[in-house]
């Protein structure tokens, strides 16, 4: 089978065309650095099988970063029997640098002009058969979003055989002969958008606004399934139970207990996660994100850390073992380190449910409820943030001392968002994703959770056993031991913690229905929560151990244990301490 | 030459040529980004904090802190 490498800048759409060649479903997105590490995949046409590689985005043939280091090493050591150069119709200048570098290195080429639809709305013609003289090698235009010279492609793929002579000519000279570019740089579309978003007054003011909308369509449009799912399951319970009336173990473990935290988890905990993913990753594909980094560099400065953490922080947003292998584009050692520990201040997905739940304790329904929980919810992601710097800046200024950082940042022109392709992949990578860690995770821990509250020691429950040897320390935090055990419980997945602290409340009145995830903050309320109780459980939720998935992947990019229980211990003593002393603060005050 | 200045001190907007880039940490990323000699750049924009500047280079528009970006001298037309 023939090995190709797909290669280029970073952001030119090679894995959009690495999905149109293969039919995979590699991640895209609208900013350098999406990809981070090589994806494969099978390629058929015309009854015969070719192996894609799509690699990380190179600038150059001497990487700096740790994605780029991998896409070089891999274009060097010679595995590939043909190169497709995958280029920015509309950043040629640029672009053909690497072209003709490759061209130089590797025999067997393919040029592909990528977003050459982009180029003609911007006023730059590309003639690429002057071009293909020029480079001495096969050039096909695409358009990989719209499908369009897909086919061609593939037939140059399938019939390349020719070694390409080197090409003579340097990339400016054929620039100049090959691109006409009429485009206004000073005043087009996207510098208009940028004057508004990255701008003195707006530009910060409108990030946040933008965070909280998102926050509120999610807490809003949330309500309505999850109503909806737990009263589906109620009812599937109950004919359930009738159904093993007469074994009651298997009864117990596997309706009260598996099945109820399943439906926990998929009625409470997918929802918002369901919602809020398309959400985000429509500010991705329209390219905001580094617009992000740009408008908050000066305090990165600050703290002495790297603006592309924002990029990092904002996939930990999606979850927290994705945001730790997206800091691979951050060139810099110490700084990448930064990044990795603190990633975890960002809530993942399934802690950010858990936030609104707990959000909605204090708040009480009424016309504005959900836009209150959306404040107080943008109010912890925000002082999650606040928390990364601080201690970003403790960080580089202790253990991790460096020298002052840089910021190199591509800013991309703005895209449309594909709707499509956005509710396809948020099915496949949220609906998923969650069910099937709901099955892995939750079924186990929901069959434990019903062990403990059956099995007595001495009349005594063994999940009151636990729960009351943590109750001491618990209550100096804010919180109770039955929380505090589902945090323990839920370091495999966060999705599980609310589910598990609703299964140890409700554990013999079955499945609660509930209409809105503010009825169901009413429940714990019954189980003697205060504002405090519920402030307290935010702050350890924002601060706490990261899930095993990203520990696990903290330890595979670090490739140390150092660093990888440094990542287990700061967010967990941050977590103690400000429960500590909000709990203290808020008890005070309530005298 | 005397007449070359810092990028940093460039108006948005204003197309300058890139004449030297001083030896720093990032001078090789500064290169392969398209920052060479004899290069057109357009300051576009300043960042909130007024801590980095969006430049047009080479068809792509970069985000540079001023702190790199002082290394780089540029001059009003092609040396």
């Amino acid at each position: 089978m023939k090995k190709i490498l797909l290669v280029g800048n970073p952001n030119t759409g090679k894995s959009t065309i690495f999905n149109a060649l293969t039919g995979k479903h590699q991640h895209t997105g609208n900013w350098s650095g999406k990809t981070v590490g090589n994806a494969s995949g099978i390629m058929r046409y015309k009854g015969e099988e070719f192996e894609i590689t799509d690699l990380p985005g190179i600038y150059s043939l001497e990487p700096i970063s740790e994605d780029e280091i991998q896409a070089v090493e891999c274009l060097r050591s010679n595995i590939a029997d043909l190169i497709v150069v995958v280029l920015d119709a509309t950043c040629l200048e640029r672009n053909l640098i690497l072209a003709s570098d490759i061209t130089r290195l590797c025999t067997n080429v393919i040029v592909c002009v990528n977003l050459i639809d982009e180029a003609e709305k911007k006023g730059i013609e590309v003639d690429t058969v002057k071009l293909s003289n020029m480079l001495r090698v096969k050039v096909i235009p695409t358009k990989a979003r719209s499908g369009i010279g897909i086919d061609l492609l593939k037939e140059a793929i399938y019939t390349q055989n020719e070694k390409c002579r080197c090409c003579c000519c340097s990339p400016e000279c054929i620039y100049k002969s090959c691109v006409y570019s009429g485009q206004d740089i000073t005043n087009n579309r996207d510098r208009k958008i940028d004057r508004i978003l990255t701008s003195r007054v707006f530009g910060i003011p409108i990030m946040l606004f933008m965070l909280c909308c998102i926050l509120w369509i999610t807490i809003w449009g949330a309500n309505y399934p999850s109503g909806i799912l737990s009263s589906l399951f109620g009812r599937i319970e109950n004919i359930l139970l009738e159904l093993f009336a007469d074994m009651p173990v298997v009864r117990g473990v596997l309706i009260e207990g598996v099945f109820r935290t399943l439906s926990w988890v998929v009625a409470v905990m997918l929802p918002p996660m369901a919602i809020f993913f398309p959400l985000f990753t429509i500010l991705e594909d329209l390219g905001y994100l580094p617009r992000i980094a740009f408008n908050l560099d000066h305090i990165f400065k600050k703290v002495n850390a790297h603006s592309k953490m924002v990029l990092s922080m904002c996939m930990g947003l999606g979850c927290n073992a994705a945001g730790v292998i997206s800091t691979r584009i951050i060139e810099s050692k110490k700084e990448r380190l930064i990044a990795i520990i603190t990633n975890n201040f960002m809530p993942c997905n399934g802690r950010f449910s858990s936030l609104i739940m707990l959000a909605a304790v204090f708040i009480s329904g009424g016309m504005f409820a959900s836009i209150k929980v959306a404040l107080a919810v943008t109010a912890a992601i925000l002082s999650g943030v606040f928390i990364t710097f601080m201690i970003s800046y403790i960080l580089s200024n202790t253990i991790l001392k460096g020298e002052g950082s840089s910021f190199i940042l591509e800013l991309p022109p703005y895209r449309a968002p594909q709707p499509m392709a956005i509710i396809r992949r948020s099915i496949r990578e949220r609906i998923v994703y969650v069910l099937f860690r709901a099955v892995i995770v939750a079924a186990p821990a929901g069959a434990l959770i019903w062990l403990l509250q059956n099995i007595t020691v001495n009349d005594i429950t063994l999940l009151s056993h636990i729960a009351g040897f943590l109750d001491p320390f618990a209550r100096i935090m804010g919180i109770d031991g039955y929380i505090l055990t589902a945090f323990i419980i839920g370091l495999p997945a966060n999705e599980i913690v609310i589910p598990i602290v609703l299964m140890c409340y409700t554990g013999n009145s079955g499945l609660i229905e509930f209409n809105s995830l503010s009825e169901l903050g009413m429940l714990l309320r019954a189980h003697n929560w205060t504002y405090i109780t519920a402030i307290c459980a935010m702050i350890f939720s924002l601060n706490h151990f990261p899930c095993a998935t990203t520990l696990l992947t903290i330890k595979k990019e670090t490739g140390s244990i150092k660093w990888t229980v440094l990542s287990f211990l700061i967010p967990t003593i941050v977590g103690v301490v400000l429960c500590i002393l909000a709990n203290a603060i808020l008890r005070i005050a309530a005298l | 030459m005397d007449n070359a200045i810092s990028l940093t001190a460039v108006p948005i907007n204003t197309a300058v040529f890139i004449y030297d880039i001083k030896k720093s940490p990032c001078r090789n990323r500064l290169y392969e980004l398209g920052f060479t000699k004899g290069t057109r750049v357009i300051p576009l924009h300043i960042n909130p904090g007024k801590s980095a500047v969006a430049y047009f280079v080479k068809g792509a528009v970069i985000a540079l802190r001023n702190s790199d970006a002082e290394n780089i001298y540029v001059m009003g037309d092609k040396a």
